[in-house]
């Protein structure tokens, strides 16, 4: 069926109720009869829900409808979760700072800012300069050569008075010892002192167990690896310069592993 | 559509935006049935949850609403519309349910016209027919201007055409349903329930 035409001005005005459909257009009576129908009347049961509905929107308009409500506890609970997670971040730099400045992993200005700043609260630190000789320390002692031949030193003269064969691989001999302790000046540590205190614990292994007599460790004698004796200077340069006590515990470890006595 | 005057709906919406429960029972017993009429024109079956919805909806906004009676009109008409757009889009992700006239872009009149709309008051049994006879966007605009009452600059702005696209559709339509309805005797029997 073709459609009728139907210029714009005609068809808004049908749409406006303007046309009446004995004065509609030929061929829109019934579409004015429609368009009437449609626009007007009131349906069964439309005003069913008027006094609940209303009831409703004058709650809605006061704010007492609980979606508002919702929505609003929704945010709140997002901006608790968010400070909580803000915090949760911060505590995990500063711990991590915190433990990266303790064990002198931090470069050398920053440790230096941070033992400063957390010796005002009465914790030591390692300052920058030491810690970038433990830096340095990449498990062949490099950098604190010196210690490391003292430790080797001291492992190869206990193996020696405990009556075993040296270790062909290792560095150090007896002929080359005593190599004096870089890092203690003053001799007062003790074995015991040094395993406490945070370096390496004395070796057994020398179940022997000589009286080994070093350079600077007047009761090194009870700890025959180079690990002990390492470990005395350890506790040594800690009373005086916490950042030496890294370089000996590299110390330790070169001695222990190249010359451990084995019975 | 009401037999208040256009100052006496500026007034209602104003005492209305403060909670003035009779302003606001005066808006709904004024738009609620045109209300209703369309979103069943939209959403067959749906269209009272709707309408509620719909009136929550504008009720909230209305403590910050800064306009007349007509603007809220347009207010209320655009919620619903978008209420019922929703609705068929959800319905239509479940798909567990038939499409419904909201997603039919193209016309499903016919002889079975009459027996769709036979159990609807007289004014639903219209919409229904208009829908069933045209292609959505015709349809939503025709209702838009004759149930909602609303010019064809406010339904220009609400279905986010401009004023000539929506004269084109309404002039269409119009066309579609002279060509399916012209003929009076016809429009009665269909019209008539069974």
């Amino acid at each position: 069926m073709r459609p009728h035409r139907l210029d714009a001005s005609t068809a808004d005005r049908l749409l406006s109720g303007a046309v009446s459909p004995d004065d509609a257009p030929p061929g829109y009576v019934g579409v004015a009869h429609l368009l009437g129908a449609a626009g007007t009347g009131l349906g069964a049961g439309e005003l069913a829900r008027e006094v609940a509905t209303v009831a409703a929107m004058q709650a809605a308009v006061l704010g007492h409808l609980t979606p508002t409500t919702i929505n609003r506890g929704k945010k709140m609970i997002s901006k608790i979760l968010t400070v909580k997670a803000a915090a949760a971040s911060v505590a995990v730099l500063m711990g991590a700072g915190s433990a990266a400045a303790a064990t002198g992993s931090l470069p050398s200005g920053v440790q230096n800012a941070a033992a400063t700043v957390l010796a005002q609260v009465g914790i030591t630190v390692p300052n920058g300069h030491h810690s970038s000789h433990a830096n340095a320390d990449n498990g062949q002692s490099t950098g604190p050569n010196a210690n490391a031949a003292f430790g080797q030193c001291t492992a190869a003269t206990a193996q020696a008075a405990a009556g075993h064969q040296p270790n062909s691989h290792a560095p150090a001999s007896p002929s080359n010892c005593p190599v004096p302790h870089p890092g203690n000046t003053k001799g007062t540590g003790n074995a015991t002192n040094a395993g406490s205190q945070g370096g390496p614990p004395a070796s057994t292994r020398g179940s022997s167990q000589p009286t080994v007599t070093t350079p600077n460790l007047g009761t090194a004698g009870s700890t025959p690896s180079g690990a002990g004796a390492s470990a005395s200077g350890t506790s040594t340069a800690g009373t005086n310069d916490g950042g030496a006590s890294s370089t000996g515990a590299g110390a330790a470890q070169a001695g222990s592993g190249n010359a451990t006595a084995r019975p | 559509m009401a037999s208040h005057s256009a100052a006496d709906f500026d007034a209602l919406v104003t005492a209305a935006a403060g909670g003035d429960q009779a302003a606001l029972s005066a808006l709904y017993r004024a738009y609620h049935p045109p209300l209703v009429r369309f979103l069943t024109g939209l959403v067959p079956g749906e269209a009272e949850d709707l309408a509620a919805d719909a009136w929550i909806d504008v009720s909230r906004a209305l403590s910050r609403f800064a306009g007349d009676g007509q603007d809220f009109r347009r207010l209320l008409f655009t919620i619903a519309r978008r209420r019922a757009i929703d609705y068929g889009r959800k319905r239509q992700r479940r798909r567990t349910e038939p499409t419904d006239l909201l997603g039919n872009t193209e016309q499903v009149g016919g002889d079975d016209v009459a027996d769709t709309v036979a159990e609807l008051d007289a004014s639903r049994r219209a919409v229904r027919q208009i829908t069933n006879l045209l292609p959505r966007q015709q349809a939503e605009v025709i209702l838009l201007r004759i149930v909602a009452g609303l010019s064809l600059a406010d339904v220009a702005g609400i279905v986010g055409k401009s004023p000539g696209a929506v004269s084109v559709l309404q002039t269409r339509g119009l066309q579609r349903l002279a060509a399916r309805i012209g003929d009076p005797a016809r429009f009665a029997r269909e019209s008539e329930p069974r």
